[in-house]
């Protein structure tokens, strides 16, 4: 049976969406950054970056060729995935929000498996993971894991993400490359901005 | 171009294709210039009527369209050409995107049966097959075909298989795509004249954006009476589209979404009574066949069930866990040769759903994939341990992860999961 509330929160995402988008800004690269209150990093580079939602995304060149997306806090039955693709919504007609969710007292292990759940769910194929392993930031237990997948332009896609719970709430942290050059490029900021990480 | 197979019932070319079936002479004669008979109402076809039909019908320049023949290109300069070079550009797109399955084994045998129902259509017919969870085939007005793996999930034999190109194909012939960007053109045209500054625009201009999503009810049947056709003169068993039918039924009357929505079964409409109604028909073309028809099952089914595991797992991740319930049951009650996989993946519904009672469910139904025939994926051992980790039974759920790691060394997850053994183990 469906649950109401995963749908209701994909559909106000869907709002908010709506309302937030299109407003970026730049993050400057020497002033420590404040992610809902609850955490602080030195974001390494200049990035630009826009809200939506939970979700909050970085991007140096463009979201197509890369981006960081922190998802700030899923509470007990919200989806990781925020938007429909147009793919998804307008070529194959869904009209359904039964997003996968995250509930509490998940582990590491069904959250990386909630991860690729969503992707394939918005339309993403090819999704392979591999390395996946137990993480800490700041200290604090957390998991991460490798990524590739085709996006809908067709372009292979690569990059990593780390995840952990605060407070009962998801903590998700993922950076996606569009291309090998652009990886290798950003992945090593990335990783610097990751270790930066301080709980607050 | 979009459409689902699911597609309605009987347009007259049914009965024009049965009647053809008992007239021809020349067996050996394609099956292209067969569908250029005349319609041919019945009591059948008269039977499946519905008011809504009379809106929908083809009109009378429409109905006159030539179908193509092998190799016909629109005229330069043409809407249809305009139609076909952006349908180009989409193809273009859609072979490069990472949606299009490279498994040259698969794609070996979809083409191959593709060819053959197509005959002379067969050099301008490009079939991809489409990694994509759902029931679900579509056909460009330039040829190219997709297939979803949703869809070949779904299938049980070749002969359904047939049925789902066969439609497809039908829709590519009968130029259904060019039939509808005219009647689109002239709807507008009608509503702009009607309607424009009335009060009743909006509520007229949704209705007609309803009415123009996918092919209509007459081009569905039309696709349907090809499908069937071409299915016997393949040889392949007519009953296998009205089984089809029912069962894709069966399993989609299961979901909200399509429950809800009128646009789906405006142009799909998904009864027994039509089932019913391709079942007779069925019998007729059968009934008229040379030979004794074959379902090839089991050809069909050596080449499905490697990769069901990876369509079963697409599926559930679109949390539709009914229809996955369904379909599911659907396969389990067809005396599915692999058993344990199909309750493996119901207890994969039960486990992810959480709903109150679905842990007990979801325990039972790997208990149960562990004693059945065939094999589960390796995986079936890692869901037990979470599932076991959730109902608070650390042991046991310790045990079920290390045996996941035994049957699967060279897990990806291998360290995650170790971690959770010894965290478990240390409780």
């Amino acid at each position: 049976m469906t649950r109401p509330l995963p749908r209701l929160v994909g559909l106000a995402a869907l709002l908010m969406l709506a309302a937030c988008a299109g407003r970026p800004s730049v993050v400057d690269p020497d002033t420590a950054f404040v992610l809902d209150g609850r955490l602080t990093l030195q974001p390494q580079m200049t990035w630009d970056r826009e809200e939506e939602g939970l979700v909050e995304t970085w991007t140096a060149t463009g979201r197509p060729r890369d981006k960081v997306e922190f998802l700030q806090g899923a509470s007990d039955g919200d989806p990781l995935v925020y938007s429909l693709s147009y793919e998804y919504r307008f070529v194959q007609g869904n009209d359904d929000l039964s997003f996968p969710t995250f509930r509490e007292g998940m582990t590491g292990l069904e959250i990386h498996d909630l991860y690729v759940a969503s992707l394939t769910k918005i339309g993403i194929t090819g999704i392979s993971t591999r390395d996946v392993r137990p993480w800490q930031v700041d200290g604090h237990p957390g998991f991460r894991f490798e990524f590739s997948h085709h996006g809908d332009d067709g372009r292979k896609r690569q990059g990593f993400a780390v995840g952990f719970l605060l407070d009962d709430e998801l903590w998700l942290i993922a950076y996606t490359s569009g291309s090998l050059a652009s990886y290798q490029v950003y992945k090593d900021k990335v990783e610097a901005l990751l270790a930066s990480i301080k709980l607050r | 171009m979009r459409h689902f197979f699911a597609g309605a019932v009987v347009l007259a070319l049914l009965q024009g294709c049965a009647a053809e079936t008992e007239r021809r002479e020349d067996r050996g004669k394609p099956v292209i210039q067969a569908y250029e008979d005349p319609l041919v109402r019945s009591r059948l076809i008269e039977k499946t009527e519905s008011p809504d039909d009379e809106e929908d019908a083809p009109t009378e320049e429409q109905a006159r369209l030539d179908s193509l023949e092998p190799g016909d290109k629109p005229q330069g300069g043409s809407d249809e050409d305009g139609l076909w070079m952006k349908m180009a550009r989409w193809e273009e797109d859609l072979s490069t995107s990472g949606e299009v399955v490279e498994d040259p084994e698969l794609l070996a045998y979809v083409r191959g049966l593709a060819c053959r129902l197509a005959g002379p259509h067969c050099p301008h017919i490009r079939v991809y097959v489409i990694s994509r969870p759902g029931f679900n085939a579509r056909m460009a007005p330039n040829g190219a075909m997709e297939i979803w793996t949703g869809g070949l999930l779904r299938l049980r034999s070749e002969a359904e298989l047939a049925a789902m190109i066969g439609h497809e194909l039908g829709h590519y012939l009968r130029r259904h795509a060019i039939q509808r960007l005219r009647s689109t053109r002239t709807k507008i045209a009608s509503f702009l004249e009607g309607h424009a500054g009335t009060g009743t625009a909006r509520a007229g201009y949704r209705d007609l954006l309803g009415s123009l999503s996918g092919f209509s009810r007459s081009n569905e049947r039309e696709a349907d009476g090809y499908g069937l056709q071409v299915l016997a003169e393949a040889g392949y068993e007519p009953k296998a589209v009205s089984e089809l039918w029912r069962r894709v039924h069966a399993e989609f009357k299961t979901v909200e979404v399509y429950r809800n929505r009128s646009a789906f079964y405006a142009t799909h409409p998904l009864s027994e009574e039509r089932a019913e109604i391709l079942a007779e028909l069925a019998e007729d073309v059968r009934a008229k066949m040379a030979a004794e028809p074959v379902s090839g099952r089991d050809a069909y089914l050596a080449m499905i069930r490697p990769r069901r595991a990876g369509y079963l797992r697409d599926e559930l991740d679109q949390r539709q866990f009914e229809q996955a319930e369904a379909l599911l049951d659907g396969l389990l009650a067809d005396d599915d040769p692999n058993p344990a996989e199909l309750h493996y993946f119901k207890g994969e519904i039960h486990r992810l759903r959480d709903d109150a009672g679905d842990p007990r469910k979801a325990l039972r139904s790997y208990d149960t994939a562990m004693a059945a025939a065939g094999e589960a994926p390796p995986e079936l051992h890692r869901s037990r341990g979470l599932l076991l980790r959730r109902m608070g039974k650390g042991s046991a759920a310790a045990a079920a992860l290390a045996a996941y790691l035994e049957a699967v060394p060279d897990a990806p997850d291998r360290a995650l999961v170790a971690d959770l053994i010894a965290s478990l183990e240390g409780q």
